[in-house]
């Protein structure tokens, strides 16, 4: 009878007992994949981060890298990507004007992640409006690679690339609705 | 006082009940991202080789947004719109000297899945390398109801600064200058939209 019913357990459990190298199941990484990415966009969501609440979201070894209208860029380490994206959010918004974000979709699958969202926000020249699409690689519970390819127009725009774009033709002078 | 043994037996059942009940649930998730796994990969192998078939994967109602504010970019609506786009864009390759996909990253949850690739190529602009990432959402009959392209802007940047310069050049050399003004776009150049290319509000 205990024999029985051990059985029955094993048959009701074993379609996720599926395990990967390091011991978990694909549906453990996924479900911690998808906690450290809301907490990470939560902090992201916020105007007064720290670098401490900022890096502890890394990898040592991370390796972020944007498409940008003015070429590819990769960091190589959170603290030189801190250095950079920390002042150009502070010299780009207006954090009196708390920033917000449509249209999330988060997709989660094992240690991999992306998100694609539309974000608003004030600059301290006017609306801002992106889009934006990122994609995560995760290791140990920590983004590991980051790859991330935003509006050109709007994003640009505001990143103090408008000159470049204009005289490209690219820029229309015009927000993304 | 010792529970009767149909009470336990009872209480055995109906927490294996339930318990099921949710493990058939997580497994119809799991199997519903599998398969979309699959038509995700089979989809990648159509659009790697150039492959015409690759609109079988499209619904009749498919919608698909370029995000950029170039000529290209915004809501195709229809199945029409985004053959054309696709032909527009393999119309500025020079298809005959290859066109190589690296698929680098593939994300996939439920009828949702996503794709970074890596192209090269020869664009008639120049050498073409460049990253993608695509967002799909896929309908019960396993068709893309909606693609998001989102590409680098790095190449088609390096393009125009290089048509500028030549541009610039042609004008400070006596007997070279060409009608218009410096930077304008020439047709085939990404920059202009071709007449008639169908887009619709989303």
């Amino acid at each position: 009878m205990r024999m029985k019913g051990v059985l029955l357990w094993a048959m009701v459990l074993a379609p996720s007992a599926a395990l990967a190298d390091d011991g978990k199941s694909h549906e453990q990484l996924t479900a911690e994949t998808r906690a450290l990415m809301e907490r990470y966009f939560e902090v992201h969501q916020a105007n007064d981060f720290t670098i401490e609440e900022f890096i502890k979201f890394y990898h040592d070894d991370l390796k972020a890298t944007y498409y940008r209208p003015t070429g590819i860029f990769t960091f190589t380490s959170a603290q030189q990507y801190y250095d950079t994206y920390k002042p150009e959010r502070l010299t780009t918004f207006d954090f009196d004007y708390k920033p917000w974000t449509v249209s999330l979709l988060m997709l989660v699958d094992g240690e991999n992640a992306v998100t694609r969202y539309v974000a608003h926000a004030r600059t301290k020249d006017g609306e801002y409006h992106n889009h934006y699409i990122h994609m995560y690689k995760v290791r140990d519970g920590k983004i590991v690679e980051f790859h991330a390819i935003t509006n050109p127009d709007s994003g640009a725009h505001y990143l103090r690339n408008r000159k470049f774009l204009t005289d490209l033709g690219l820029y229309k002078g015009q927000d993304q609705p | 006082m010792k529970t009767p043994t149909i009470v336990k037996n009872l209480a055995h059942v109906s927490l294996m009940a339930v318990s099921a009940f949710w493990v058939a649930v997580a497994t119809a998730e799991a199997s519903q991202t599998e398969q979309t796994r699959a038509w995700t990969q089979q989809y990648f192998e159509r659009l790697s080789a150039a492959d015409a078939s690759v609109s079988d994967f499209w619904a009749d109602d498919i919608v698909l947004f370029v995000n950029n504010h170039g000529p290209w970019g915004g809501h195709y609506g229809s199945k029409a719109s985004v053959t054309q786009y696709y032909r527009d864009m393999a119309s500025m390759f020079d298809l005959e000297k290859g066109l190589t996909f690296e698929l680098l990253q593939t994300v996939v949850e439920g009828n949702h899945s996503s794709i970074r690739f890596r192209v090269q190529g020869q664009h008639k602009s120049g050498a073409y390398d460049n990253h993608y990432m695509q967002v799909y959402t896929w309908n019960e009959d396993g068709k893309l109801s909606r693609i998001e392209n989102f590409y680098g802007w790095g190449p088609f940047a390096e393009f125009h600064r290089q048509a500028l310069a030549k541009d610039q050049a042609r004008q400070e050399t006596p007997g070279q200058a060409r009608p218009g003004t410096p930077g304008q776009a020439r047709p085939g150049t990404p920059r202009q939209a071709r007449p008639g290319t169908p887009r619709q509000a989303p």
